[in-house]
């Protein structure tokens, strides 16, 4: 299930909402982990006992973890380490293995048989999580969690299980065990959903259909303008319908009275490519640095560690999106940009170039580096790019120029949409003139509507982030 | 804190109330609208859930019996319109409330692009070698009626530009394919102000039949015996036509069409059997209340109808035809009897022009397809 389905707003949600503040409190873990089963298991039932298998295989390996931690800290290192294992065996299996065999097939005296795996929703967010809380309890930083059900409602908690953001278990652990809602916390989770909900469906769907119109028009008459439209078109789409999902999850999130990290913080207005990972899908980029690239030395122990560090953070990253080359290189364009920036140009000289240059400068290799992401057809991927630079094409032709015209109201909002404009905006008129705070239920009332209206006309597409 | 309670109460109520209205609406297991069964409220089994297939089915369900299903539509035709894009769902909205189609699923050598407006010209050679081969082969005198798509007919009531494909194909027609410029002569006519195409419908008028009609006719060398307008009586039987671009394109405040029927004297001598069943006649009316549509004509779409005159014997000519020949055939059955065969039939491939004209024993053959009909399937490229 979808938060941007009919089913989801108006059965699934209702429901949900009515038994939780129903119920007694101490239910009310219970409750969310019942439905956040059968919101995952919506689509793919038999996936659910994998989750299941994962978490309570965590949950259990957490006791001698937390037994052994203080007074047996090489046993509660093995413990850890089997965690860990059975946690990224599934991940591996399910996610990499087809990958790796298809590509140990084409070696000679190589035949490795491929299965043919369907990926079971949102395992890499949920993985992660599991993760985290393994590491954290080890660490100190996590104290154990001896509640079946609160455990398996901090992986499974539906606002959050499939795309994200991905929650550290200490940053919730209080929530799971104690939490309230005012209706303060509703209202604003209220607001962040219907933002949410906007940004994704009036936002980045029709987003969506003019990156697909433009890539499409590529395969039968290609232009350098087509192959720009159908780049940018593509990078608004995806932050829109991520940071729109995301907003959406905390939104729900803060509904049942959960504080879930922020995910996005305006990444197309970053002055470099290190700026923009600081603002991009954070909740991934803080997971990574804080249980890969801090443990393996971070950035002391000299340039040349600092680059191998890096390098693993980049290869993992681009692998955790996708078992694919393209994945991989994307992750390789990344770490190509970062060691330029850190390594070569140098944080202090960076910061000397005019902002706007810089921020222009950043959107172009963010953007470039999406063509990547958005294509696992590696020759397409090297068209396109011959395509952007006029190889084997036209400058552009006259429908072009119609799709780019009648698209313009639509893409101008999302250029302004990405930037803190529209927010700081309302402020302003908010801190003005008082009475616009009243305009607010009117404006979440209108979102709800306008996406209610495109969602009937099945005008949505297939939320993107579900396979990673 | 107010406005917050406000917030809060009003998400609620939303939420509960169309939740609590799908299960108070009536729902319909058919839309009229869009003709197509709809999905109803699924069965539980154990296989089903397990299989996912029932989570699948509740989501149609929900999106197909969602209460006020058709305002949302038009909510959202409106929204698009109002955004500057002057489309939705790929129809445009032109002048005096003409709508056309601009996006199609256009054939490519692998599969389709689906949803595109680019011409793919190997596609279109392949179309042009279907002909020019079907043509050679012949026995009996044969005519291509590529019937323009309201895009290229309507040209003038939008800002979009528009390619005619029916131009390109006849440059890559040899000699031996006689095809009419349809597209040109209903242009011609639709600029003269004559409602040729319907606004809210793929489809020709009446009119437009008519003009195909004249058309075919003299490309077989029968001017002469063209039946001029005026022997005709039109009888208007619906003004609340709303077509494939009507229910597609969401936008609710476009005036819905008329259809005509043009009756002539003899119409009761000629017998009409679908697929070998009576059809009754040129028209078949909907049951009492249903909205009037273009199956209308020739009782829809079957894999073969004849129309005969009782007790005439007229030479036969075989049309290979999509929907447009429905309203077309009541004419040319004033001189011919018609044999007309579906070649979007899922049943039967007749894509072998020569050999199955041959069995039908045919004294000629029209073939009647849309140039969109052409774009979006591989049917013409397999002509023989």
């Amino acid at each position: 299930m979808i938060f941007s389905s009919l089913v989801f707003l108006y059965a699934f949600l209702p429901a949900v909402l009515l038994v939780y503040f129903l119920c007694p409190k101490r239910w009310r873990n219970g409750v969310l982990l019942i439905f956040s089963l059968l919101f995952y298991g919506w689509g793919e039932p038999k996936f659910i006992l994998l989750m299941i298998g994962s978490f309570t295989a965590a949950y259990a390996l957490g006791f001698p973890i937390a037994k052994y931690r203080l007074e047996k800290p090489a046993a509660a290192k093995r413990w850890m380490f089997l965690s860990l294992a059975i946690s990224l065996s599934s991940l591996f299996f399910f996610k990499y293995y087809d990958f790796g065999a298809r590509t140990l097939s084409r070696l000679p005296f190589w035949n490795i048989p491929v299965f043919g795996l369907s990926l079971p929703v949102g395992i890499s967010f949920y993985t992660f999580q599991i993760m985290s809380y393994t590491i954290d309890l080890w660490r100190g930083d996590a104290s154990l969690q001896r509640n079946y059900a609160a455990f398996g409602t901090y992986v499974s908690l539906f606002p959050q299980l499939i795309a994200g953001p991905i929650v550290r278990y200490r940053e919730v652990d209080g929530q799971l065990r104690e939490r309230s809602v005012t209706v303060s916390d509703f209202s604003q989770g209220v607001e962040r959903f219907c933002a949410g909900l906007a940004k994704k469906v009036l936002l980045g769907d029709p987003l969506a259909s003019g990156w697909i119109y433009f890539r499409d028009a590529l395969t039968l008459s290609p232009s350098a303008l087509g192959a720009w439209a159908s780049v940018i078109f593509y990078s608004l789409h995806l932050y829109f319908d991520f940071s729109g999902y995301s907003d959406m999850a905390i939104g729900l999130g803060r509904m049942f009275g959960f504080r879930f990290p922020e995910n996005f913080n305006y990444p197309y207005t970053a002055g470099s490519v290190t700026d923009f990972w600081r603002r991009w899908h954070i909740t991934l980029s803080t997971w990574f640095r804080e249980y890969v690239y801090i443990p393996l030395g971070g950035n002391r122990a000299g340039k040349g560690k600092q680059f191998r560090n890096l390098a693993v953070v980049w290869l993992l990253t681009g692998l955790w999106h996708g078992a694919d080359w393209n994945f991989l290189l994307w992750g390789m364009w990344f770490l190509l940009l970062l060691s330029v920036e850190r390594f070569v140009i140098g944080v202090e000289r960076l910061e000397r170039v005019p902002l706007p240059l810089r921020r222009a400068v950043t959107l172009l290799v963010v953007f470039l580096g999406f063509l990547l992401f958005s294509e696992t057809d590696l020759p397409t991927v090297g068209r396109t790019f011959g395509y952007l630079v006029g190889v084997d094409c036209r400058f552009s032709d006259v429908l072009d120029l119609y799709r780019l015209r009648v698209l313009l109201p639509l893409l101008a909002v999302a250029a302004v949409g990405c930037t803190p404009l529209p927010k700081r905006l309302l402020t302003r008129l908010s801190e003005r003139c008082g009475g616009l705070t009243r305009v607010r239920p009117v404006l979440c009332a209108l979102s709800l509507l306008f996406a209610t209206a495109y969602l009937a006309d099945k005008a949505f597409t297939p939320f993107e982030y579900f396979h990673f | 804190m107010r406005s917050e309670r406000i917030t809060a109460i009003l998400f609620c109520a939303f939420l509960l109330c169309f939740a609590l209205l799908f299960f108070l609406f009536p729902q319909s297991s058919f839309s009229l609208s869009e003709k197509r069964a709809l999905q109803t409220k699924p069965s539980v089994s154990v296989s089903s859930v397990l299989s996912g297939r029932f989570g699948k089915e509740v989501d149609d369900w929900y999106a197909d019996q969602f209460p006020f299903r058709e305002m949302f539509v038009g909510l959202k035709g409106a929204a698009e319109i109002l955004e500057g894009k002057g489309e939705n769902n790929g129809i445009l909205l032109g002048r005096a409330g003409q709508l056309a189609r601009v996006r199609f699923d256009m054939m490519k050598e692998k599969g389709i692009v689906p949803d595109a407006d680019r011409l793919n010209k190997e596609h279109l050679r392949a179309i042009a070698e279907g002909v020019n081969r079907a043509a050679a082969n012949a026995r009996v005198p044969t005519v291509f009626l590529f019937t323009g798509r309201s895009i290229d007919v309507a040209a003038s009531s939008f800002g979009y530009p528009s390619v005619d494909p029916s131009a390109l194909l006849r440059e890559m027609f040899v000699a031996d394919v006689v095809s009419p410029n349809i597209s040109a002569v209903l242009r011609e006519r639709y600029e003269a102000g004559e409602a040729v195409v319907y606004r809210t419908d793929h489809h020709w008028t009446t009119l437009g039949a008519y003009y195909g009609y004249c058309e075919a006719m003299r490309s077989f060398g029968m001017e002469r015996e063209i039946i001029p307008i005026s022997a005709f009586t039109p009888v208007t039987v619906t003004e609340r036509f709303r077509g494939t671009f009507g229910a597609a394109g969401g936008m609710k405040w476009v005036k819905p069409d008329k259809i005509d029927v043009w009756t002539f004297p003899d119409d009761g001598d000629y017998t009409v059997f679908a697929d070998g069943k009576p059809a009754g006649g040129f028209y078949t009316f909907p049951p009492e209340g249903d909205p009037i549509g273009y199956e209308l004509f020739l009782d829809g779409t079957h894999d073969v109808v004849t129309v005969e005159k009782t007790g005439e014997k007229r030479p036969r000519m075989v049309i290979f035809k999509d929907s447009f020949a429905n309203s077309l055939a009541p004419f040319l059955a004033r001189h011919f009897d018609l044999v007309l065969l579906n070649l979007s039939s899922a049943r039967k491939d007749y894509t072998d022009l020569t050999a199955t004209a041959e069995a039908y024993n045919a004294d000629c053959v029209l073939v009647v397809y849309t140039v969109s009909n052409l774009l979006t399937s591989d049917t013409a490229a397999r002509f023989r």
